[in-house]
């Protein structure tokens, strides 16, 4: 008798931590928006999150921070998702393949630097890029940073060149700041927002000269499918309107 | 330990319902890969550059990974079993920490030894002209280093499990250490050693955490299977799920070849 009712109660135990487990901790009364973002927004975003959330006190905003192709992979896959905002247009409109999306709006433009270690002063340009030897880090070739990478380069007549000193693609734009400041690469591409915070020090910024009409371009877009698509709308219209572009200002975002 | 004979019921009841979720849960994510992709476009699949790439590399890799486990873990294995050294059971710890180390950790540890700050990559590059981060020695070192365990504690085992009485005969007979070593210890733990060396060789061929992060993802040079795996997930599922079957099916032939040693 006792073994078997401790054995029922094993189950429902189990059955008790894998649903709490799913459960989101500690925000049961709360709505959760969703919104994918991509990786170079994160600082901005987050700055957004207690304003939105104050004046949706019912509301908590939860971020998935990735490069753009792993989100909209997400999305096209069928994750759960009120808003996304991409890094270009490319990963928006291969989301939107998914016919989940909304219309999209451009709310930031970026521009696109070239990163050293702090201690370099051998790369001057983007023609220093394709210095054979040179160990060059850039996102990988659907990663929005890295297609812009790849776009300005050519522009610049050394595509191929510096592509042939690639060591490492990178599967957002962070993991180029990283490599980069950790001193494993000689240079990276990536955008001029995300040389701040504690990571600057240890990194020098050279103009990517030559390619001024590359510029990186963010869209958003609320899910068609989103289950509060009055949130999911008030997001979007936060973040494509004045607060939203006071706070992508103050983090170094060019207006759209 | 006494289930009445007369009341099993509930009790196993219980156990065959967790028993039969657990197998649920194990098999479903492979059936799961088995009807994503219609075979046909598997073989598409396999067929792309970047995959053979991806493949060959990965048979490079692994198989450079699992001789370098053999070269130094044969001989550690050796002295950990047979040798009485001091801070024996500190070697000991340190060689199977990688096996319950996160691989990224592992990654990022080898970074600190060997990358271009790190404390011998500093010295290998000023020295020797050696960069070794985000290359495919860098690769061969990471899979190395998360999968030499799996080979040191087999032997190891099987080596503190045979009768040191027939190395004392041979000796007594006049064979120099290293003829019994090659005469009496390794044939006698050749299926250990076999099992060892293919768990070795496996580990190795999944390698994912600490080669991303040593070595880094360029395609032909670093992108071994699992990590084309991971980056096909979001260029081209499909890819993905064809990249994991063959995985899947190199790791059902390493069971069925180690059936018998490991499970009957």
């Amino acid at each position: 008798m006792t073994r078997s009712r401790s054995a029922a109660s094993g189950v429902i135990l189990l059955a008790a931590v894998v649903l709490g487990c799913s459960a989101a901790p500690g925000a049961a009364d709360k709505k959760e928006l969703h919104v994918s973002a991509a990786m170079s927004l994160k600082e901005a975003f987050t700055d957004l999150e207690a304003g939105f959330e104050a004046e949706h006190p019912e509301v908590d905003v939860v971020f998935n921070f990735a490069g753009s192709q792993i989100l909209a992979a997400q999305i096209v896959a069928g994750a759960p998702a009120d808003v996304f905002a991409s890094a270009d247009r490319a990963q928006m409109e291969r989301a939107a393949g998914s016919q989940r999306m909304q219309p999209a709006r451009t709310f930031a433009k970026n521009r696109l630097v070239i990163v050293t270690p702090a201690g370099d002063s051998s790369i001057q340009g983007p023609a220093d890029l394709a210095r054979p030897g040179l160990r060059l880090v850039l996102a990988g070739e659907a990663v929005p940073v890295g297609a812009y990478a790849r776009e300005a380069l050519n522009r610049v007549g050394q595509r191929d060149a510096a592509l042939a000193n690639v060591v490492s693609n990178e599967e957002n734009v962070r993991g180029v700041i990283g490599k980069v400041a950790a001193g494993e690469a000689d240079a990276g591409v990536v955008y001029a927002t995300d040389v701040a915070g504690e990571v600057a020090g240890k990194l020098r910024t050279v103009a990517f000269a030559g390619a001024d009409d590359v510029v990186p371009a963010y869209e958003i877009a609320a899910l068609a499918d989103s289950p509060q698509p009055a949130l999911a709308a008030a997001f979007v219209d936060l973040v494509a309107g004045p607060a939203g572009a006071a706070a992508l200002g103050k983090r170094g975002f060019l207006p759209p | 330990m006494s289930l009445k004979p007369g009341r099993p019921g509930h009790a196993h009841l219980a156990v065959g319902l967790l028993a039969g979720a657990a197998v649920v849960f194990f098999a479903l994510p492979l059936v799961g890969l088995l009807v994503r992709v219609a075979p046909a476009e598997v073989w598409r699949q396999l067929a792309a550059p970047a995959v053979q790439e991806a493949l060959r590399l990965s048979l490079v890799v692994s198989l450079c990974a699992a001789g370098l486990s053999l070269l130094l873990g044969l001989p550690l294995a050796y002295a950990l079993a047979r040798l009485p050294f001091p801070g024996r059971g500190l070697a000991r710890a340190l060689v199977t920490l990688p096996m319950v180390l996160p691989p990224v950790v592992g990654g990022t540890a080898l970074l600190a030894a060997f990358g271009r700050r790190g404390l011998l990559g500093g010295p290998l590059e000023h020295g020797l002209g050696v960069i070794l981060p985000y290359t495919t020695a860098a690769a061969v070192l990471a899979a190395t280093f998360v999968a030499a365990p799996f080979l040191v504690i087999t032997v190891e085992g099987a080596l503190r499990g045979l009768d040191p009485r027939r190395e004392q005969a041979a000796a007594t007979l006049g064979a120099s250490r290293l003829r019994i070593v090659g005469t009496v210890v390794l044939p006698a733990i050749r299926p250990s050693l076999v099992a060892g060396l293919a768990l070795c060789w496996a580990r190795a061929l999944g390698e994912f955490g600490a080669t991303i992060t040593f070595a880094g993802n360029l395609q032909g040079r670093t992108q071994t299977m699992p990590l084309a795996v991971y980056e096909a997930l979001h260029d081209s599922p499909d890819g993905a799920v064809a990249l994991s079957l063959l995985l899947l099916a190199v790791s059902l032939a390493l069971l069925a070849a180690l059936r018998g040693h490991f499970f009957k």
